[in-house]
């Protein structure tokens, strides 16, 4: 069976049974939960791989919830639409509830120390990164003069170039860099 | 618990749920939140003025007004219905229909206007009492604004924000009808302006409340 008409008789299925558990029928709700609690089950482990606990919690507050609020279920709408719109609304209070209490939490000290490491070597990527947006002949003149502290005078005997062209490059180059970092 | 052991318990649930619920909850906090704000502003007006207070409700303009009003009040509480339902939306065509009164009462004002003597122009926008119409409105509709929030909670949001709004729209059109039966301002425009005005006041103090007060 395609996967589009196992929906829809899945949707038929849990409606018929939704139907007559709203007319009364007991067994048929008895049913009905056991059915939805598989899918909410299979639903969120698949949103929550590595909380296993909180699963079984969302099942149940999401059973919970169907039931008080199955007079809110119109008979001439989808039933599984109705179950998802739910289970989905109660996962992200969940998801919510929890990232409030870890933002309360004291960060590991290992947060702290490693930082200016990155930092130092973020910096580094991002500044290879611009000058490789440079013609060479810009770049290589700001790499020697101000990565790698020659002289201006060094500069232009390693490169070829006269004292002059390296000032005017590194000149344009740091121009250009810096509009595209966004100094005006 | 373990979750069979919670499914037995709901399935013993005697209650049966009665039919309807979305319409009875939102209808009962229409009529108390209209009669209260009836209260409210025939207090008003009888503190204010001698004139007798309903002279002149069958005037062509008035009726008008109380046509708009009340459509305004069909479409909301179907937006408030909408939205009180899990997973439901607007959309592009409800929220289309939400806009349709105020733009036919636009266009009717547009024309009115356009027709009009030019001295009386200003007159049929603004009218006396420009200022205070749609802080009247909003005073006349908080306790229907309460009710029609208390209403939601009982449904089932999803959409927090939203729903706090057309709880609040609804609320502003059950005050804005209240005041429309003593109100006075002859013009078109003016409805499409101020009336509007008034409604959007509970409609942004539904969406603010939304998320703090429909959490379910």
């Amino acid at each position: 069976m395609s996967a589009g008409r196992a929906m829809i008789s899945t949707e038929n299925q849990l409606r018929g049974l939704m139907v007559a558990a709203l007319a009364g029928d007991g067994a048929a709700y008895r049913l009905l939960l056991a059915e939805l609690s598989g899918y909410l089950r299979g639903y969120f482990a698949r949103r929550l791989p590595d909380r296993s606990a909180d699963v079984e919690d969302l099942v149940q507050e999401t059973l919970m919830a169907l039931h008080a609020r199955r007079e809110t279920y119109d008979t001439g709408r989808p039933l599984t639409a109705w179950v998802y719109a739910i289970a989905r609304y109660r996962l992200a209070d969940r998801l919510r509830a929890r990232a409030r209490r870890e933002a309360l939490n004291v960060e590991l000290p290992e947060d702290l120390f490693a930082a200016p490491e990155q930092e130092a070597a973020e910096a580094r990527r991002d500044v290879m990164v611009l000058l490789a947006t440079l013609p060479e002949k810009q770049r290589n003149p700001i790499m020697l003069t101000k990565l790698e502290g020659l002289s201006v005078e060094e500069a232009a005997a390693r490169t070829g170039m006269s004292v002059s062209a390296v000032k005017v490059s590194v000149h344009r180059g740091l121009k250009k860099l810096a509009r595209l970092v966004g100094t005006p | 618990m373990r979750t069979g052991e919670l499914i037995d318990l709901l399935a013993s649930d005697p209650v049966a749920p009665r039919p309807h619920l979305v319409w009875r909850r939102l209808g009962w906090a229409m009529v108390i939140g209209f009669l209260v704000a009836a209260l409210l502003i025939v207090s008003l007006f009888s503190a204010l003025s001698d004139r007798s207070l309903l002279a002149g409700v069958t005037d062509p303009r008035t009726l008008r007004k109380i046509g708009f009003v009340l459509s305004v009040v069909g479409v909301a509480a179907w937006a408030a219905a909408r939205l009180g339902q899990p997973g439901l939306r607007l959309g592009r065509p409800g929220r289309l229909l939400l806009a349709a009164p105020f733009i036919v009462m636009a266009l009717w004002g547009v024309a009115e206007i356009a027709v009009a003597d030019p001295e009386w122009r200003m007159r049929l926008w603004f009218g006396w009492t420009w200022a205070v119409c749609p802080f009247l409105i909003l005073g006349a509709s908080l306790p229907a604004l309460g009710a029609c929030l208390w209403a939601m909670r009982g449904l089932a949001p999803t959409r927090l924000r939203a729903a706090g709004a057309a709880a609040g729209m609804l609320a502003g059109a059950v005050g804005a009808l209240a005041y429309a039966l003593f109100c006075r301002e002859p013009g078109a425009a003016y409805l499409a302006t101020w009336y509007l005005a008034g409604m959007l006041l509970p409609a942004g103090a539904g969406a603010l409340l939304g998320p703090p007060v429909l959490r379910w």
